[in-house]
């Protein structure tokens, strides 16, 4: 006669042959990459040593708070401002043509080389000095850049 | 065939068949082309606007617009474009875009696809709430006007496709919104939960609650910080595509973490498929399809919501063997050399034959399959049965003794166009609610003809053009007669019966004593409804019967189901398109099981056991001698218990002790075993009789196929990994075979299907790679893959290829003593599944309907003094239970109607019923209970609580009604033509 029985007893042994089922998985998967592991133990003690891992963890823990505060400070006039103010000038700089903002870029950096060397000599610049380098080549060339782009922000600014 | 037309669309010449609608084609064509509210499955709708086309200079909808010889058609032209803006921009009013913090954002949401396939950066008319809140009342899903853009695909699939006809837009009103019925609570709302507005939905207006705050990265944000987030982004104003770009990160990276998986749902014999959708072990959602071959995007409450039990705490994690007075846990390992050494300890001692197999109408063809195989080749036994002996198996004979296949005629297509149904003992809106839609739609939108015969007047009973309230077990008294009459009449098909059926002469013999005034005096109905239902037979352009336990569950519904393919036989209602018989099997794989030959006189593919060449074919292939002489059912399993001839018992996926037929009889039996193994997903009443308890992996976690009740076989996917130690059937079955000496090594449900294949004649053509994804075979399949979605358009299978009438005569009623005075009719509900094992589990159904109870009629509570919510005790011979009682004119004089979601003692409707069962096949008659009432108290608490559907009223209409939204003195129309189509109309 089998009556019906609704007692269920946890057997101590399956227990533990269960939990040391899932841990062989563990230790498999574990030894499987043993290299990367050791590696991620290295870069956590260094992560607790300088205190960052506590720092993260802080931060974590507070994530909706931190969130929060951050989306606020975001949601002020002068961040939305910011944050129109960039993607406006990301939106013209992606009409602009990269290969001559390169050269711009270049050709900025190689005039702050040269400002810096007569800047160090101290050379002083008197009118004539002016004249004469209107002639000069690179310089006509700059300035000639300058007005055209001075031309350009006039004809934006009257639209 | 339609004429072929030639058009031209943006300047390239395109043929087409002529009415084809413009959209339809371009979509097929590849061509990208907005649209919002259009689907093929509900047709245009016309709500969104959004599909505009220039055609010969006017602005029209590509869903409405039918194409025609020499069209020319502009989709991109300035005017088209500026047309599908503008009705983007009205959508936008209605819609925030929020889309990375939406937990619709999953890379099919319809709004936010239609706005970046039209380029939108800016709308012009600016986002503005309605002023309504959240209604976040039902269990399962909520709306928010808020987001809602009125393109009314919610209140078409209620209204006209679900037909439950609860959800309206009421456009007239300052601020239109979805309302629920006279615009109540969604949950006191007469919603039946069938969750497609939900599904439909092309936006987050209708969310499946467990999708919220789950399904994205940054959802489950709280509201005081995502609302400022949201803020932020009106604020900044980014372009709508820097939106889009990120949202679409975002879904990018919801891809790798949810999980969708197709699989084909459990809760009834109907094979609705559908994705699974997952985040690890976390249902997320249900996600039907339109190309799924059944139910297309239609659920009903426990398809769409009712998985929770799969999570459950509940659940079966480790194997159980006995010890003592109590079960304790164990490894597979112990438990199947406990399973082994005993079970061959039986055999070797008494024979093969002291063992009985169980299998389940739940599990898969294949684990069903290796079921028999266990049985029939390891322990050398025909001992094996499943438990649709419990319901389908009478159908199941009426048919094989008439027009020779065990299984439905034909598909769900052919009930939705038949030109009348017969609904007789069932109760398909709540046993089989999606095939049911099919009929209300078809009834609703196509003037289908629906006459009804059931002792109870549920859904379909209202919503009859005939309701026909014959006595208990009567039915084959009124089939019989409506038979003869339509004969007497000339109105059969002559021709048909002469060319294609045996014993006609036999049959008109038999039928003479039938006659309408015997009927009369027998069932009870007037003369004029057995003309009347005979007159909408003779006038209908194919006629369906679908019946259900209403049938199957008396002493004779083996006869009744038989009489039921005599009358169609006789009016040459098979083989032909909306036609013929269709036995609704209550459970998935109720088909499936006895397919596989889960049987005890039936090999698998439906061969018989007494057919030599078949039983040769499996004696070579298994390498043992099997018996022609059929084994024990269900129910002689149990008799051999008693007289001590069958030991052991293997019981598979089912809660015999609740299930079967007078329980108390059952438990009885289930105790004298001398050893019992019962494998379940749960700890089950049947359970707490067994020596070892292994625990099954449920449907979501296996591979494997269903057959559901058209005959059509569909893949089911592994969605999740079994919980803790659980394993699939399949394997199970597989160790104990190998712990008996017998090593099988499948590695895959596909290779168990492949040895099916190749021993089953019917399924010969049965391959995993042909059930791929929504593919499905309908049975009997070729060699070369083609099925057979429709029976008996060429023969009947027989030898001869000739049907038979059937000459089996009605059998009376059992006789109870005069003192049980009550019929205690018993059945389903929508919301619950079977005894309730696994729908029990899910919080919003216990919520929606937390208990059984008993269905009184006016009449009674008038004569008893009851009312809802007083408790009575119902005794019968076998024993009593006590239960609430409600008062309702679904139920009419003497008759009690009892649900049999129960496990408890206190209320599980087998503690009433007898083992009287049917002259064929011993299916226990449970319709067939009498019982008398006691009154325990008067006054009590209602048991169902007044948020359940079933005391709200519908409110019906024909779809969204888009011209009252035209009507609208602020609708500017958009479109030069504006005509309503309502749908597929």
């Amino acid at each position: 006669m089998a009556e019906p029985i609704t007692k269920i007893s946890h057997s101590a042994h399956t227990e533990k042959e269960l939990q040391e089922q899932s841990i062989d998985t563990i230790l498999e998967d574990l030894a499987k990459s043993a290299d990367g592991i050791k590696e991620l133990i290295k870069l956590f003690h260094q992560l607790h040593d300088s205190g960052i891992l506590g720092a993260v963890n802080g931060l974590v823990e507070a994530k909706e708070k931190v969130a929060g505060i951050a989306v606020e400070q975001l949601l002020r006039p002068q961040m939305t401002n910011a944050i129109n103010n960039m993607m406006a000038a990301a939106g013209v700089l992606s009409e602009t043509n990269p290969d001559m903002t390169k050269k711009l870029m270049g050709s900025l950096g190689n005039g702050l080389q040269r400002a810096e060397r007569a800047l160090a000599n101290n050379e002083k610049v008197g009118v004539f000095d002016l004249m004469k380098a209107l002639k000069d080549p690179d310089i006509n060339r700059a300035i000639g850049f300058g007005m055209n782009l001075l031309k350009g922000v006039g004809e934006g600014l009257k639209e | 065939m339609a004429n072929k037309i030639t058009m031209k669309i943006n300047g390239d010449l395109h043929e087409a068949e002529e009415g084809t609608r413009l959209l339809d084609h371009l979509l097929a064509k590849g061509v990208e082309h907005p649209h919002i509210c259009y689907s093929e499955t509900l047709g245009p709708i016309q709500t969104c606007d959004t599909c505009m086309c220039e055609i010969d200079g006017k602005l029209m909808r590509a869903c409405s617009t039918e194409v025609k010889e020499g069209m020319n058609i502009l989709t991109s032209s300035l005017s088209a474009k500026t047309a599908q803006n503008e009705a983007m921009d009205r959508i936008l009013e209605n819609h925030l875009l929020y889309c990375t913090v939406c937990d619709n954002n999953n890379g099919n949401c319809k709004v936010h696809n239609t706005a970046e396939l039209l380029e939108v950066e800016h709308q012009t008319r600016p986002f503005r709430e309605k002023g309504y809140e959240v209604d976040m009342s039902h269990p399962f899903y909520r709306y928010d006007p808020n987001q809602c853009i009125l393109c009314g695909k919610c209140v078409e699939v209620c209204q006209d496709l679900q037909v439950n006809e609860t959800l309206t837009i009421d456009w007239e009103r300052n601020m239109p919104r979805v309302i629920w019925d006279n615009d109540k609570l969604i949950n006191e709302s007469s919603c039946v939960s069938c969750g497609q507005c939900a599904t439909v939905c092309p936006c987050n207006a209708l969310m499946e609650k467990s999708m919220l705050g789950e399904a994205g990265f940054m959802t489950g944000i709280k509201k005081d910080l995502l609302n400022p987030m949201v803020d932020l982004i009106k604020e900044v104003e980014p372009g709508y595509s820097g939106i889009f770009a990120v949202s679409e990160v975002e879904a990018a990276m919801r891809e790798t973490r949810t999980k969708k998986t197709k699989t084909v749902c459990t809760f009834c014999g109907v094979g609705c498929s559908f994705e699974v959708w997952t985040k690890g072990r976390q249902i997320l959602k249900i996600e039907p399809a339109e190309n799924a071959p059944v139910n297309s995007v239609s659920t009903c409450i426990k398809g769409k919501f009712g998985w929770d039990f799969v999570n459950s705490d509940q659940r079966l994690t480790t194997p159980l063997i006995r010890k003592g007075d109590e079960f304790v846990t164990a490894t597979w390992e112990e438990a199947l050399s406990l399973i082994g050494e005993k079970m061959s300890r039986i055999k070797n001692t008494y024979g093969g034959n002291a063992l009985g197999f169980v299998s389940s109408s739940k599990t898969t063809n294949e684990d069903s399959y290796l079921m028999q195989k266990l049985a029939r080749q390891v322990f050398e036994t025909n001992n094996v049965d499943n438990c649709s002996r419990y319901c389908q198996s009478p159908a199941t004979d009426g048919l094989l003794a008439t027009v020779g296949y065990g299984g439905d005629s034909g598909t769900i297509k052919d009930i939705a166009s038949a030109g009348l149904v017969i609904i007789i003992g069932a109760n398909p809106t709540e046993g089989h609610p999606v095939l049911a839609t099919r009929v209300k739609r078809a009834k609703k939108l196509f003037g289908q003809k629906l006459i009804v015969s059931d002792l109870r007047r549920h859904e379909m009973a209202e919503r009859s053009d005939l309701y026909l309230h014959p006595k208990q077990g009567s039915d084959l008294v009124w089939l019989a007669a409506v038979t003869k009459y339509i004969i007497d009449q000339g109105w059969h098909d002559e021709e048909f019966i002469r060319g294609r059926v045996n014993h006609y002469e036999d049959y008109l013999q038999l039928l003479n004593k039938y006659t309408l005034d015997y009927a009369v005096e027998v069932t009870g109905l007037s003369k004029e409804q057995l003309v009347k239902t005979a007159e909408m037979i003779h006038e209908a352009d194919g006629t369906c019967v679908l019946w259900g336990m209403g049938v199957t569950q008396n002493i004779a519904g083996s006869h009744t189901s038989a009489a039921i393919a005599n009358l169609l036989l006789a009016t040459g209602n098979f083989g032909r398109p909306g036609a013929g018989a269709y036995p609704l099997r209550g459970h998935n794989n109720v088909q499936g099981s006895c397919d596989m030959g889960t049987l005890p006189q039936w090999l698998p593919g439906n061969q018989r056991l007494t057919d030599d060449a078949a039983r040769a074919k499996f004696e070579q292939a298994y390498g043992v001698s099997i018996s022609p002489e059929a084994g024990f059912t269900n129910i002689e399993m149990l008799q051999e218990v008693e007289k001590g001839n069958l030991k052991a018992m293997y019981l598979m996926g089912e809660d015999m002790a609740w299930v079967d037929s007078n329980s108390n009889h059952v438990h009885d039996m289930l105790s004298k075993l001398e050893f019992f193994v019962v494998q379940d997903v749960f700890f089950t009443k049947t359970a707490q009789f067994a020596d070892v308890v292994l625990p099954a992996s449920p449907s979501l976690e296996k591979d494997g196929t269903f057959t559901n009740t058209e005959r059509r076989i569909q893949r089911l996917y592994q969605a999740l990994e079994p919980m803790g130690e659980s394993k699939p059937d399949w394997w199970i079955i597989q160790q104990i075979a190998k712990q008996m000496g017998t090593d099988w090594n499948y590695s895959h449900p596909r290779e168990i299907m492949d040895e099916i294949a190749s021993l089953s004649p019917i399924f010969s053509g049965v391959t995993y790679d042909r059930l791929e994804g929504w593919d499905s075979l309908v049975w009997p399949v070729q060699k070369d893959g083609r099925d057979e979605p429709l029976l008996y358009t060429e023969r009947f299978n027989f030898p001869d290829s000739k049907a038979r009438f059937s000459l089996a005569e009605y059998v009376k009623p059992v006789d109870y003593e005069k003192e049980f005075d009550l019929i205690l009719n018993n059945g389903r509900l929508l919301e619950h599944f079977h005894e309730g094992n696994m729908t029990n589990k899910s919080k919003g159904i216990q919520y929606k309907l937390p208990e059984v109870f008993v269905e009184v009629s006016p009449e009674l509570a008038s004569e008893r003094g009851l009312q809802d919510g007083s408790s009575v005790r119902l005794i019968s011979p076998y024993g009593f239970i006590k239960l609430r009682c409600i008062v309702t004119d679904r139920v009419k004089g003497n008759e009690l109607y009892v649900p049999m979601h129960s496990v408890s003692h206190e209320n599980a409707i087998n503690m009433l019923t007898g083992s009287v069962g049917d002259v064929r096949t011993q299916t226990p008659a449970y319709k067939q209970t009498k019982v008398r009432m006691e009154l325990v108290h008067v006054k009590g608490r209602a048991p169902l609580p007044m948020y359940n559907p079933r005391y709200a009223e519908r409110n019906p209409q024909a779809g969204v009604q888009v011209e009252r939204k035209w009507a609208r003195e602020d609708y500017e129309p958009i479109a030069d033509i504006n005509k309503p189509v309502g749908g597929r109309r």
